[in-house]
């Protein structure tokens, strides 16, 4: 009975003009998508390599002008430093995350980091809207073809008459919603698995993707996710077409929710967590640590004049050193409150846009990619190790209590160290998200049954 | 008799559901779009007026600026925040910021680190999205079912069986439909006005309030548009059912795919070299102007006795050994200069045909872009916020323009310094401090006239008209033959 009715629902999507549209755009959309994202990583890529060759020419002008070690030396050093590109992650390719957001390059001097913005060299039109990677296409359209697809399913044909017409037959109720669910989703999948196939074959293809067992394992969670979330909002219309009467009204209060949950809620959370943990702009804090800076600069000069001793000797020496463990102690005390103030307003944003399925897939898609938080958080360190190494080249280079500077070579100058987070621990904050939606697609489809077992089928 | 059709079709959508959802969401997301990005416009303007008196004061204390010659330490220049961004967020998500402006190298953005990732994952909602994505969807929900709609419910075959003509009762539709959807947007609109106005710091000038009103008028068509279009669907369609499929599906199609395709698509069909490829040929070229000015510099040490190591040995501050060495570093600083100018002479060479194809290819996105309103509507908003392409191209050329002047400044404060050295120990030597301008170039943006507005926005806000006027006869000519039964 159950595979009767199934059978009934498939053959009644397929000849439907939605399946054909559906489809149609499944298939352009998806494709479209990765392509594009495809060639975006390549261009990244590309990029990259440009700066990192342009940086390296740099490095050798500066060995083939300057004459002296010395010189050489501090233009190295001091004046230059290494400018290394941030390539981009992996799975880039498919799903952008914070990618765009990122800098381009970061210079990197003995114990100071600078990052470079991104070229400002393409076409400026594709700034305007974002760019339609997988999360997006999955997010935004998927969603809403997801609804499209059951906001009739029970209302529709209660206005058809032909529920009436089912349900006067020995049909249990369960079986027929349950069938309605598994065939109208098992239709709305296969074209998007077909797509998906087609673009990820496309992207191995050109090398835009890793085929190792880590990458693998990423894009099996990653569509086990979207498959997820497109349930979700099909489960949900599923439910309002139980509790309405009239397809229309499904459809409005369908669009009014994707509204809501789509383009409302994910963009007014970040602001809600700013209002309730405001922080500080990162140019206050610089400024604030500027004045340390300077505050304990003039301490330091005026040492030899408040206390009437010469600028040398233990005295002086363990005054100074007790000054900077007060700058440093201040300094880390402001890095601290940002951190924190930073770290609140993300936990905040998290909670708030988590009341939206589109944030919980948009997050558990960038944590499953690696182009999230961790991804950022994972560069951030790595300049920062580069920035120590460089202190430490450095001092190797021109050791402190001498004056001299031995002769180097470029080879010696670190690099940047960029480590993808494993997938275990990728994945970790993306159970949360995985939990919400499974909740919800049960919660859904418990309505569905529910409303559907009372429902009044004249 | 068309007031009375209009007066009904408006009592009928306000109370309908629709309505009070349009409403709600109007002011919903327009209040809180606009309070957020103006809140944020305040934050941006303290900063900037933070970096720009840093980025003066650093220039006003620079005691050696020869060095930004040698050297090649940028300066940043602040970007002016702009208030549109608080209706319009651009091309460029960010607002403000600034620009490193080197005697070195190119010109290259200044990075603000992300604070939030939630906030580059879920940018605050702007005018030009509400009124693109979720307005014309409010329009689509409007219009979908005025024609079929009361053609499946019979009301349609009771009013046509009176004297009333078929244009006059489309008409009706459209008017009654319209004003219900525009009037919630403009109150709603208007209220965002105002509490952006209440903000502390928040003034667009004359100008800019004549180009906001532009916007919201730009918006009116697009809803216009997109109206007629589903109004046209409803007229051609026998079923609500299939008119909202079809509509949502040219909606996806149009509203969010073509959109955000039409600048990727336009790279594939009109490619330009990549930045890679042209930091190559900038590479090269910088490359041979270097070792022609090594070579030159070598041949002149060879001439006037400067061995390998030459400094080794040297009677450093001994007079007059130290005028050949001045003599070296004025010829070398001079050679430097010149290779300077000549380098960014030829990357301006270079970038020539790659800027001219991409306009080319900005053009192109622009017709691909333009078979969809939202973007038309998009274009034209951006242009007049003075955050689209207009802009950009504008900065681009003022501040490369302000990267020669710096590099010439610098260069001539490096020659300077050099001279100073001799003038200090030869009284008849010539004063070089007449050579000298008054202070370090200072950068200052120049907007464009507004006929350079209007003249980018006219077209898509023509096309948008075009498109109104257009569905709406089609509308009309279809429904003149529409079977009501």
């Amino acid at each position: 009975m159950f595979f009767a009715l199934m059978r009934k629902e498939i053959i009644a999507h397929v000849l439907s003009l939605r399946f054909g549209v559906t489809f149609a755009l499944f298939l352009l959309l998806v494709f479209a998508s990765i392509y594009v994202t495809t060639n975006e990583y390549r261009r990244d890529q590309d990029e990259a390599f440009a700066v990192d060759r342009a940086a390296d020419a740099d490095l050798r002008k500066i060995f083939t002008e300057e004459e002296k070690v010395e010189d050489r030396f501090y233009a190295v050093f001091y004046h230059h430093g290494r400018r290394e590109a941030v390539p981009p992650p992996p799975m880039s390719s498919l799903v952008q995350g914070l990618r765009p957001a990122m800098p381009a390059a970061v210079q990197i001097t003995p114990g100071n980091s600078r990052y470079v913005g991104r070229s400002i060299e393409g076409n400026p039109l594709a700034g305007l809207l974002p760019i339609p990677d997988l999360v997006y296409v999955v997010g935004i359209v998927l969603s809403l073809l997801a609804i499209l697809f059951a906001f009739d399913s029970i209302c529709g044909e209660k206005e058809a008459g032909t529920l009436r017409l089912i349900m006067s037959n020995a049909v249990p109720r369960d079986s027929i919603l349950l069938a309605k669910w598994a065939a109208g989703f098992l239709v709305l999948l296969v074209p998007f698995l077909i797509a998906v196939f087609g673009g990820v074959v496309y992207t191995w293809y050109v090398g835009a993707l890793p085929t190792d067992a880590d990458t693998l394992a990423r894009l099996g969670t990653l569509l086990g996710f979207a498959c997820l979330y497109i349930s979700t909002f099909f489960t949900l219309s599923l439910a309002v077409s139980a509790v309405t009467h009239r397809s229309s009204t499904s459809l409005f209060l369908c669009l009014l929710i994707w509204v809501v949950w789509i383009l409302v809620i994910p963009n007014l959370a970040p602001v809600v967590a700013k209002i309730i943990e405001p922080g500080y702009s990162p140019l206050k804090i610089a400024q604030e640590k500027e004045a340390v800076y300077r505050e304990i600069h003039l301490r330091i000069q005026r040492l030899t004049l408040t206390t009437g001793k010469v600028s040398y000797g233990k005295g002086i020496e363990e005054e100074k050193e007790k000054l900077e463990r007060e700058r440093t102690r201040r300094l880390e005390q402001w890095d601290r409150f940002q951190s924190d103030s930073i770290d609140r307003q993300k936990r905040l944003a998290g909670i708030f846009g988590r009341l939206s399925p589109a944030a919980c897939w948009t997050y558990a898609a960038v944590a499953v990619a690696g182009t999230g938080a961790e991804s950022y958080q994972a560069f951030e360190n790595a300049s920062k190790q580069m920035s120590d190494d460089m202190r430490k080249t450095a001092e190797s280079i021109r050791p402190p209590p001498q004056r001299d500077v031995r002769d180097f070579t470029l080879d010696e100058l670190p690099r940047l160290k960029l480590t993808s987070v494993p997938f275990a621990r990728a994945a970790e904050p993306a159970v949360n998200d995985l939990l919400i939606l499974a909740i919800l697609n049960v919660a859904f489809f418990m309505t569905a049954f529910v409303c559907f077992l009372r429902y009044d089928v004249r | 008799m068309l007031g009375s059709l209009i007066k009904k079709e408006i009592l009928e959508h306000l109370m309908s559901l629709r309505f009070a959802i349009a409403c709600v969401l109007c002011l919903v997301v327009i209040l809180c779009s606009v309070f957020v990005r103006a809140r944020d416009f305040v934050q941006v303007l303290d900063d900037q007026r933070q970096e720009t008196k840093m980025a003066n004061q650093w220039l006003d204390d620079l005691r050696e600026p020869w060095a930004l010659g040698w050297s090649g330490r940028p300066i940043a220049v602040p970007r002016l925040a702009n208030p549109m961004k608080v209706f319009v967020r651009g091309v460029r998500s960010d607002n403000g910021g600034a620009v490193n402006v080197s005697t070195r190298t190119r010109l290259e953005p200044s990075y603000r680190p992300v604070s939030s990732p939630a906030v580059v994952l879920f940018p605050p909602i702007d005018l030009v999205t509400f009124v693109g994505v979720i307005l014309s969807l409010m329009a689509l929900v409007f219009g979908y079912d005025a024609v079929c709609g009361e053609k499946e419910r019979g009301t349609l075959r009771l009013m046509l069986s009176y004297s009333v003509p078929r244009r006059t009762v489309l008409l009706a539709k459209w008017i009654g439909g319209y004003v219900t959807l525009i009037v919630p947007f403009l109150l709603a609109a208007a209220v965002g006005i105002v509490v952006v106005m209440i903000q502390p710091d928040v003034s667009l000038d004359g100008g800019q309030w004549a180009r906001l009103g532009a916007i919201l008028g730009l918006a009116t068509v697009y809803v216009a548009a997109v109206y007629s279009l589903a109004v046209y669907v409803s007229v051609l369609t026998r079923k609500a059912a299939t008119s909202v499929m079809v509509l949502l599906s040219l909606w996806v199609v149009l509203v969010l795919v073509v959109p955000n395709l039409a600048p990727h698509a336009s790279g594939v069909l009109h490619p330009i070299p990549t930045a890679g490829e042209m930091e190559k040929q900038r590479e090269a070229a910088r490359k041979e102007i270097d070792q022609r000015t090594r070579a030159l510099t070598k041949a002149w040490d060879e001439q006037n006795g400067f061995g390998d190591k030459w400094w080794e040995g040297f009677p450093w501050g001994k007079w007059p050994e130290m005028e050949r060495v001045y003599a070296r570093w004025i010829f070398q600083t001079d050679m430097n200069s010149k290779a300077r100018a000549e380098t960014f002479e030829a990357w301006e060479r270079i970038d020539a045909p790659r800027r001219r194809q991409l306009d080319q290819q900005v053009t192109l996105t622009r017709w691909i872009g333009r078979v969809s309103p939202f973007s038309c509507f998009a274009y034209a908003s951006t242009e007049l916020a003075d955050a689209g392409v207009l802009y950009d191209r504008r900065l681009d050329d003022q501040l490369r323009a302000y990267q020669r002047d710096l590099t010439a400044y610098a260069w001539r404060e490096c020659l300077f310094m050099e001279h100073k050295g001799l003038e200090a120990r030869d009284k008849d030597y010539p004063d070089w401090r007449k050579v000298r301008e008054a202070g370090i170039p200072r950068f200052a943006y120049v907007p464009p006239a507004a006929g350079d507005y209007l003249r980018v926005a006219a077209i898509d806000g023509g096309i948008l008209a075009g498109m109104a006027v257009l569905f709406f006869f089609l509308a009309t000519v279809t429904f003149l033959r529409y079977d009501v039964r």
